[in-house]
Order: structure tokens, then sequence, then C-alpha cells
């Protein structure tokens, strides 16, 4: 072992060798433009360019506090973001796992090209099919009339909106999120399967002890990488579904901030709201894999 | 995985199992099948709504609107070229980030430097105007460079790859390094092969990514005969709002709905092509399977 | 509510450019064009070092030695081109390089290039980028927003003294329209910061239209006060005008944006909604405030309540609430000229017998109708700060005023006029093949006059040919040809109706929003949209709009009032 261990260290610089041209990238294209980060606490002048424009400290920081609805929509943000990923991060691994004990290959792979279509239809088409499937007169009002339910304004509804928001975003992307498990799946020795088969074990318990345990790592990345999206509630979606009777609860950090800025191009404003997100976000990563790291030993970055 | 095993249970399982995967899709393919019909509907029709899951009025005229032009089958050619070149580009470029972090710190000295330099501009960027002066002062402005480039590094194509080849036992290396290969020919030849279901997996990622992406088009080109094919099409589709004669001419002859129905199907066949090819490497067990087999 | 209006006028007028068609072209024309072409080649090439040592000259020119259309040495000229449809440009020409800038260069002696050349949405956003990144073209099309943004941060050059010196007196008309009412936006004390992109007065302007078949089928007359428009549209939502058994019509169409649709129904109330005006003594006023909305409001909450406007509108943007129209289940649509070309044509094709006719909109108790209609400016033609030779717009601008007024003794509307005749362009809408382009402000109310004058003459000769296949439409559309229904609809009643109003109300602020606006104006917008859709739907009572004008007020909408007062008695 030692022997290999030394062998390797003269090896080292190949390593870094590799690592190279992805680093030289991640400079130019991304280290780089972070100067672009001090918009935020200047009074971006274009004529003047970025460095040379004045400094204006907290000022858009201020001013973003001091809009009269951002603590209304950073609550309903975190409300239907929190929700889509609290209730949409088991979907895509429940179907990974039924996908899982499906043998008729020609099924499975039916399936999964269907699901995962939804996530290329874009959220403008998407809206006026919704619009229409929960109207007074949809699909889904008749079918709960069966039942004796009066037709009911889901839309229109400060309750139920976002619900509908939520629903909608988990059917849409529940398909493409399993790839990721499907191949965590493929990772799996298949040796631990025979060798439960001979324990007695039934499919329930090798899913329980082989499966699940197997793609662990890969959930816990994912989770949290999601956790990133606390305040990315969806714009597209929302923007193209909201009215003004569900403003209470179905406006979102992102729609407000577009109305905000639609008063004036606002270069300022619009970086100091990608800055306080990125900081929110960086915070829960940090602590989702430090937690991650607590509980599990298992070091995703 | 015997059939021995088969309780009742088992069966009942498999039966639920079958039929809710099947309601899934039936519910995922529902407004696919709308948006296609749409797309080969009259104008009319499709103005007032009125198209369910079959066309009204069946026309092709919104693919051939799309699909008439020369400059769109030109669009087409260059989404082409960007999209093999930027998979090329990202799926490269992952593996070699990929293997080197996922090493040990003690094998690869400021591996965590590399892993959280890379983590902190996932989560920080400078924003659309400082990579545009980046992108325009190197003179890319127009190139195809300019398309691929700025996101070379799918960051988190990395991560997820790393955790991958993480789980791959170490003693699958040891023995080519006994025979003093390098770290070079060790990822070429082992890690590579094994790692066929997630680069499957980013390659898809990758290949979408740079298929759909139209807004890089529409900051990086100046001129439209340079546009991919997703900015191209974003032009063709019309805007919402009738507020002039000119505006409501246009949008009299041709429905915008049925050309965004058109479009879909347009640019999403190639993935869908793509994916039952990529399919095939998402076989379980193929990766220790072919190891100890 | 939703999206930013698209304007499209920039680009040319799609029924100039289609009646350009019927000029009939020849070999012969065909011809001279190329060899005119060529021998610009050649002259721009050998004058091109002279360019320089020429850049200063045409400003410090006293007056009577300006030449208002063509510069003496060629001069280049970076614009910012807006695609209208690429598929126009012939074999071997390109939105950089085609007959059209080759006339300009040949009849001006500017030689244009384009710093970029997108479609529409995609130019706004390059114009954002270029403002941010200090990189802008020299002569280009902003809207507003943008103009705004510019004049801020001191890129453009002011117009006014140029304007003053090169301006014609057909291109006064044009961007002079009401008394230099256009240049508002643009213009910062004495300075003209950009030259207005004119449309069409009309743009905006309320027509009614309504279907005929149903009021022949419950025998109702045509409405002559605004209550029994009122009336109408509840019959029409009651009577079962479709004949179906089914309660499933609609008196009136409504969508969430609270555009023009609502708009225009307040306004028979004396409320101007989402406008500033003036009141007596010169002060604005806010539109929405005006407590003769709750009557209008009232009225609409009725109509919500019967059932008479879509129950789900609040849901509903403009095109996706056009579906009931265009399927042929509204009966009354408060539109616009062109509405017949769209949304209304559909309609006869979903439905069969289905015809609309159409009036002004009708005053409360037949008292005069006060429409406001958005002044008929869609943007500004600006020039970078520090280009040279700012004064090459105006005699751009100078020239296509001739082309709209049709005077062929210039040498660019000649040369226009040949070009048209060439059958490669005839059909290729070259209108948008412009880097500038403006119309009259009256462009179709000329049409309807010509238009009027020839169908009572009996012939066509007398109009210019560039508007004869418009003409040849409006004729078979008259003579019942269903394909062009909504070409003889336009025309002769969208046309006519839409400029029927004697007293137009403006809105009297064009500016940008004021430092309160930019910090409360999204939510004060939101509270208004809120109330006045609450009221609607029945989740308010009528009186809650009482405290929404207090609320507004006390939110910062009195401040953001003082604040336009005070900058507009600044400006004096």
């Amino acid at each position: 072992m030692n022997r290999i261990k030394r062998r390797l260290a003269t090896k080292e610089w190949q390593l870094h060798l590799m690592i190279a041209p992805g680093v030289v990238f991640l400079i130019l294209f991304s280290y780089l433009p972070l100067y672009g980060i001090l918009i935020a606490f200047k009074e971006f002048l274009p004529s003047k360019g970025i460095w040379a424009s004045p400094w204006v400290g907290l000022k858009y920081f201020d001013f973003m506090m001091k809009l009269p609805d951002v603590w209304r929509v950073t609550n309903n943000t975190i409300y239907i973001a929190g929700l889509k990923i609290l209730l949409g991060f088991p979907v895509p691994i429940g179907i990974a796992l039924m996908l899982n004990e499906v043998r008729r290959s020609f099924f499975k792979k039916g399936v999964q090209t269907i699901i995962y279509l939804p996530h290329f239809l874009s959220w403008v088409i998407l809206a006026g099919l919704i619009l229409d499937v929960f109207s007074l007169t949809g699909i889904v009002n008749s079918f709960l009339g069966w039942f004796g339910i009066e037709p009911f304004y889901y839309l229109g509804d400060n309750r139920s909106f976002p619900w509908i928001i939520i629903a909608t975003d988990i059917w849409k992307n529940f398909g493409w999120g399993t790839v990721i498990y499907l191949a965590a799946l493929t990772g799996i020795d298949p040796a631990l399967y025979e060798s439960s088969v001979i324990d007695g074990a039934n499919r329930w318990k090798q899913t329980l002890h082989i499966t699940i345990p197997g793609i662990v790592p890969i959930i816990i990345l994912t989770a949290i990488l999601s956790l990133g999206n606390v305040l990315n509630a969806g714009f597209e979606q929302i923007f193209n579904l909201y009215n003004p009777l569900v403003m209470d609860r179905g406006d979102i950090l992102d729609t407000y901030v577009y109305r905000v800025a639609f008063q004036e191009t606002n270069w300022s404003l619009s970086t100091m709201v990608g800055l306080i997100k990125s900081v929110v976000n960086s915070v829960l990563i940090i602590a989702g894999y430090w937690l991650a790291y607590r509980i599990t030993k298992y070091r995703v970055f | 995985m015997s059939k021995l095993h088969d309780t009742w249970g088992t069966r009942l399982f498999g039966v639920i199992n079958y039929l809710l995967l099947a309601g899934a899709a039936f519910l995922c393919i529902l407004p696919l099948i709308n948006v296609l019909a749409v797309s080969l509907s009259s104008s009319h029709a499709a103005n007032a709504n009125l198209v369910g899951l079959w066309p009204v009025d069946f026309t092709i005229q919104s693919y051939k609107v799309i699909l008439s032009r020369p400059e769109v089958l030109k669009a087409f050619w260059i989404s082409t070229e960007r999209t093999l070149l930027g998979v090329l580009l990202n799926n490269v470029l992952t593996i070699l980030m990929a293997y080197p972090l996922a090493k040990s710190a003690k094998q690869f000295t400021g591996r965590h430097v590399y892993m959280w330099g890379m983590i902190f501009v996932m989560l920080f960027n400078g924003g659309l105007v400082p990579t545009y002066i980046i992108v325009h002062d190197l003179g890319l402005l127009n190139s195809m460079w300019a398309l691929v480039l700025p996101g070379a590094v799918p960051i988190f194509s990395v991560i997820l790859m790393m955790n991958f080849l993480k789980q791959l036992p170490s003693e699958i290396e040891e023995a080519a390094f006994m025979d003093g290969a390098s770290y070079f020919t060790s990822l070429s030849r082992i890690i590579v092969p094994l790692s066929m279901p997630v680069i499957a997996t980013v390659t898809l990622f990758h290949f979408v990514g740079h298929w759909n992406d139209w807004f890089s088009g529409l900051l990086y080109m100046t001129d439209i005969s340079k546009y991919p094919l997703q900015t191209m099409l974003q032009s063709v589709v019309k805007g919402n709002d009738i507020m002039t004669l000119d505006a409501a001419k246009l949008y009299a002859d041709v429905s915008d709905r049925t050309l965004k129905g058109a479009q879909v199907f347009v640019t999403a066949l190639p993935i869908l092509v793509l994916y039952p090819f990529l399919q095939k490497y998402f076989t379980k067990g193929i990766v220790l399977g072919s190891v100890k087999g | 509510m939703k999206k930013k209006a698209l304007r499209f006028t920039l680009f040319g007028c799609m029924a100039l450019s289609l009646a350009l068609t019927a000029a009939c072209g020849s070999s012969n024309g065909n011809n001279t064009g190329e060899t005119a072409n060529k021998t610009n080649d050649a002259a721009a090439g050998s004058q091109a070092p002279a360019e320089n040592a020429t850049a200063e000259k045409p400003e410090e020119k006293p007056a009577e030695e300006i030449n208002p259309y063509k510069f003496k040495e060629p001069v280049d000229v970076v614009f910012a081109k807006n695609v209208f449809d690429i598929k126009v440009y012939p074999e071997g020409e390109d939105p950089g390089n085609n007959a059209v800038y080759k006339m300009i260069e040949q009849t001006t002696n500017i030689r244009p290039t384009n710093k970029f050349a997108v479609p529409y949405e995609n130019y706004r956003e390059r114009i954002k980028l270029g403002i941010a990144s200090n990189d802008l073209p020299d002569i280009f099309f902003a809207e507003q927003a943008d103009v705004d943004q510019l004049i801020k941060n001191d890129m453009l050059e002011d117009l006014k003294p140029i304007y003053d010196n090169y301006a014609t007196d057909k291109t006064k008309q044009i961007s002079g329209y009401k008394d230099g009412l256009l240049f508002t936006g643009a213009q910062r004390g004495g300075k003209y910061y950009g030259m207005p992109n004119v449309s069409d007065a009309l743009n905006g302007s309320p027509v009614v239209y309504i279907r005929k078949d149903w009021m022949d089928k419950l025998g109702a007359q045509m409405p002559k006060t605004f209550e029994e428009l009122i009336a109408l549209a509840k019959r029409f939502a009651k009577e079962d005008p479709d004949g179906n058994g089914k309660p499933d019509t609609y008196g009136l169409s409504m969508n969430n944006q609270l555009d023009l649709k609502f708009t225009a129904l307040m306004n028979a109330y004396g409320a101007y909604p989402k406008v500033y005006v003036k009141d007596a003594d010169g002060k604005l006023n806010y539109g929405s405030l005006n407590p003769n909305m709750k009557q209008g409001l009232t009225m609409l909450a009725d109509l919500y309540k019967e059932g008479v406007i879509d129950k789900e509108f609040v849901t509903k943007d403009m095109p996706k609430s056009m579906e009931l129209v265009s399927q042929g289940k509204v009966g009354i649509l408060i539109g616009e000229f062109f509405s017949p070309l769209w949304p209304l044509q559909d309609v006869p094709k979903n439905v069969k017998g289905a015809d609309f006719v159409s009036m002004p909109m009708p005053g409360l108790g037949g008292a005069e109708y006060q429409p406001n209609v958005p002044i008929n400016v869609s943007g500004y033609f600006v020039v970078r700060k520090g280009f040279a030779h700012p004064e090459a717009l105006m005699l751009l601008l100078n020239n296509l005023a001739e082309t709209s007024y049709s005077n062929l003794d210039n040498e660019w509307a000649k040369a226009w006029s040949e070009l048209n005749k060439n059958p490669k362009y005839a059909n290729a809408s070259i209108n948008n093949w412009l880097p500038v382009f403006n119309d009259r402000p009256d462009a179709n109310t000329n049409r309807y006059n010509l238009f009027t004058e020839a169908l009572k003459s009996g012939t066509d000769q007398n109009m210019p040919a560039d508007q004869r296949v418009t003409f040849q439409n409006v004729l078979k559309g008259k003579e019942g040809d269903a394909a062009n229904w909504a070409w003889y609809k336009t025309f002769l009643e969208g046309v006519p109706n839409a400029s029927s109003y004697k007293t137009i109300v403006y809105n009297g602020w064009f500016g940008s929003a004021t430092e309160t606006g930019k910090l409360k104006g999204a939510s004060l917008l939101d509270l208004e949209n809120q109330t006045f859709i609450k009221i609607i739907v029945g989740k308010s009572p009528v009186e809650s709009f009482d405290d929404f004008a207090k609320r507004y007020n006390d939110l910062g909408g009195k401040q953001i009032l003082d604040e336009m007062n005070a900058q507009l008695a600044n400006q004096k």
C-alpha cells in the first residue's frame, strides 16, 4: 500500500494538470465577472463604467427593505418554494424506485421517456393549459362535480393558488428529476441483491436495505443543492399564472421585483436582490452540507 | 431476483406499481397531445381554444412557417454544431475535474481549495453585464465560442460525477497503479468505462442545456443570421400584445398558439431521439457487474 | 398588468407594405437600379478618405447652405436594426446589405451599417445591454424607459438645434404633431433628446363592435346611449342569442389587465383610470382616484354578478380573454379600429353567419363621449452622445416625410417609388428594411379618405400606387368576399369610428417614475388593480373605493403627485 502511495505522490501533478483547464475557464468566465457585484453598492452610471461609478453603500439594500410589500412577498416565496422542495423532493426518488421494480424493459423505458416530457414544455404554454384544467368548467371541477362538489375558482383564490403552483411544478419536473436517481441505481452492486435473496429478503426489504442506502449519497447531494432554491419560487410559472385576486399569497419576490423594476430599469437593485439571494442560498447550502456531514459522515462536496 | 420469492403480496405490489406508473405517464402525455393537436389546427380554432386532443381543421401551416425558412435550417445547423461542441467540452471538463476532486485531500493537495472555489462561483455570480463585457472584450461576440465557452464548466455535473466516483471502491484502481499506470491511464481505461451511467446522465443534461438555450444566443449574437435554433424560433413566435394594425395583421395570418406548439415539437425532437439512446446506460448493475465479471 | 405593451409600428405598416405589391415593375427599372448601385459603390469608395476632414462641417454651416435631404460627402452611420422578418430579404441581401441601404447611401450620402440586426424582442435587450456596457449605435430607436435611462446617464445628443435647423415643414407636420406634444417623453427643459417615432393617432381609440346577427335575432336596435349599450350587453348574456338553449353567452369582453376594455367604460363616467389628468388649474390628478369611478365599478360589479362578463376574467390576460370572443360567445367587444383583423375575423370562421357592426363609444345619457387615448408615440429615435453627425437622423426623417406625403420631386421618394416597382422588392415589405421609419400620424385616416373617394368616383387611379392593393382588399370585402371581410371592416368602419371623437383626454404625465414612484409605484399599482378587481367580482363592496382612495394617497400616491406637479412647474 505504501508503495502505491509513494508512487502516486510523484504523480500528483497529473491531477493538477487535469483540473487546470476547468480552473482557467472558471477564472475567466466566473471569477473575473464577479466585480459586477459592486454594482449593488454603486449608483451604476453606464457612461462611466462599473469602476468609476460613485459608491452609494447600502442604499439599494435600504431601498429594498423599504419597499412596501417586501416582507409579504418574501414570506410567500419561502412558503411556496419551501413546499415545492419538501413535497417535490421525494417524488422523483419514489418514481425511480418504482421504475426500479419494473421488469418489463419496454414498459420501463416507455414510462421513463413519457414522464420526462413535461419538463420541455414552457410555462407560457402550460399556463394556458392549467387555466383550462382548473377553470370553473374545466376537467377538475367537472370531475369533482360528479361527487356533488360545487365548482370552485381555484386560480382566483388565495388559499388554493399556492397549492396549484406547487402541484403543477412537481408534475412538470418529477420525471426529469428521476434521471439522476436512475443513474444512481446503476451503481449498486448486484451481488448485494443476490446475497440478500439467499438470506430470504423479500423485495420490500431489498429496497429498504440495499437500494435506498445505495443511492443515499446522491439523495443527500440533491437535497443540499435544492436548499439553494428556497428563494426561487419559480418566476416564469407564477408570472404566467397569477392575478390580482391572489396577490396576497401568490406574489413572490421575483415577480414583485420585476414589477418594481418596471418603474425604471435599475441594475443596482436587481444586482442587490441577486446578491441577497446568493448569500441566503450559501448559508442554507453550507448549513445543509454541515448537517448532512454530522449525521451521515458523508461529504458531498 | 429469482421468481421463487414472489409472494402474493409482491405480485399485488407489482400490479399497483404498474398502475401508478401508467397513471403518471398518462398525466404527463395528455398535455403534450393537446399541444401537438393545437400545432396542427387552424389558427381560428386555436385562437378560440376549441382544440382538445385532436386537431380541428387539420393544417401543417405552422410547421411550414417554421421550417420553410432557409435561415431556420441554418439555425438548426448552428444549434447542432454548438450542441455537439458544447457537450464535448462540458463532458471532457466534467470528467477531468470530477476525477481529481473525487480523490482525498491527502492524495490531491489543494483539493478543498479547488472544490470550494468552484462552489463559490456556483453560488455567486457577477451578473449579466460583466460577463457580457468579458465575452465582448475577448472578441468572442458572434462566434460559436461565445455560446460554449462561458458555460464550459458545468459545476453541478462536476459535483454529481464526483459523488459517483467517490462510490467506486478504491481497489479497482489499485491494480493499475501497482502496474505503474498514470492517473491519466487509470481515468481513461478504468474510471470512464465504469462511469458510463453518470456520463450518460450528464451528457443528457449538457445536451438539453445547449439545445434548449436561447438566451446566450440573444446575448452574444448581434446578427440574426448567426442565431441558434431556439433563439431564432423565439423570434418567429411573436409577442402577445396586439397594439397596432401591423401586429393585428400578423396575428391574423398565423396563430401564436399553433406556432408555439409547433416550436415545441420541432425543438424537442432531437432530445426525444437522444433519450432512448442514452437509456441503455441506465441498466442496473452495469458498473460493478462489469468489474467483477 | 402583465406584459409591457409591444409596439410594432416602428418598422412599418403592414398594410402599406402589402400595398406595394401593386406597384408594377419592369425589367428596365431593375437594370437602372443595379447600374445606379454600382456607380454609387464606386463613388463611395473614392470619397471615403475625404470623410474625416469634413466630419465637423455640417453643423457649422450657415442656415441657407443646409441641404435637409442629403450630405455633401459620405458619412458613416451605425444603426441598430430591428429585423422584422428575415425571410423577406432576397438571396444575397441581408439586413446590413440590401437595396434599401444602397438607396439610402445613394440619395443621402449616409453610409448605413448595423451595430446589430436582431428581432424586436431581442432588440430591446440589446439596447439595454448597450446602455449598460456603454456601447451604443450612432442612431437608434429606444423605448420610453430606455430614453429615460439614457438621458439620466447623459448618453444622448440634444436634437433641438438640429430639429430647428434641418426639419422640413413636412417633418414638422409629423414629428411636431399636436404642437410638439409627441416630444414630451424625450424633452427636458428646452432640449429634445429624441425624435418621436410617430404611430397612428388612432391607436388606442375605442371602437365598439356588436354582433349584428345577434341583434337581428333579438330584434334589438343599435344603442344610442351608453345605457342602451350596457342594456344590450345584458340582453346578449340573458336571452340566449345563439339559440343553443344554454346560458353560455356574454355581453362584454373583459380581462385582468384592466386595459382599454375597462378604461373605455370608465371614461363614459368621466373617470380616467391609469392616467394623470390636468384639472382647471393645470395641476395633475390621478384619474383612478376620481369618485366617478364608483359609478363605473358599480355598473361592472352588476354586470359580473349577472354573468354579463366572464366569471373568470380575473385569471385571463388579453389574448386569453379573446378565446371567448373567437368562439363567438361574446356580443360586444370594445376594441380598436383594427380589431376586425384580430380577433374578430376568427368569429365568422368559427360560427357560421356571425357578423359585426361597429360604432364609436356612446356617451352617458347621449352626452358627448370623451375617450382617453394614449399619445401616438411608440418611442424615440435618439443619437448617441458624441456622434459627429446627429443631423443624419433629420435627413432621414425629412426624406421619409416626403415619401409619406407622396412628393415624387424628392430624390429619395423617387428612388423609393422605383424600388417598389422592382418585382424583386415589391413583395418584400421594404419599409421594414429601413433603419428609421416614420409615417404620418393620420396615415389610416388618409387611407380612409382615399378609399371613400375612390368608391365614390369608381376608380382607384387617383390614389398613389402603394395604396391600391389595400384598397382592392377593402373593395373585395365590401362586395362580400369572406377572406377580405376584415379589411373592409377595418378601413371603412373601424377607422371612421375611431376618429369620430371630438374631444380626447390625454395623459398629462409622460416622464419616468418620480423618486417616490420608483419605491412605491409597484405596490400602489397592485393596490389599485386589486381594489378594482375585488369590487367588480363582489369580494369588496363598492364603498371600499373611498378607503382605497385614502390609502392610495397615504401610502405615497399624494407624494408622487406632488413630485410630478413640482417637476412640471419646474419645466415651465
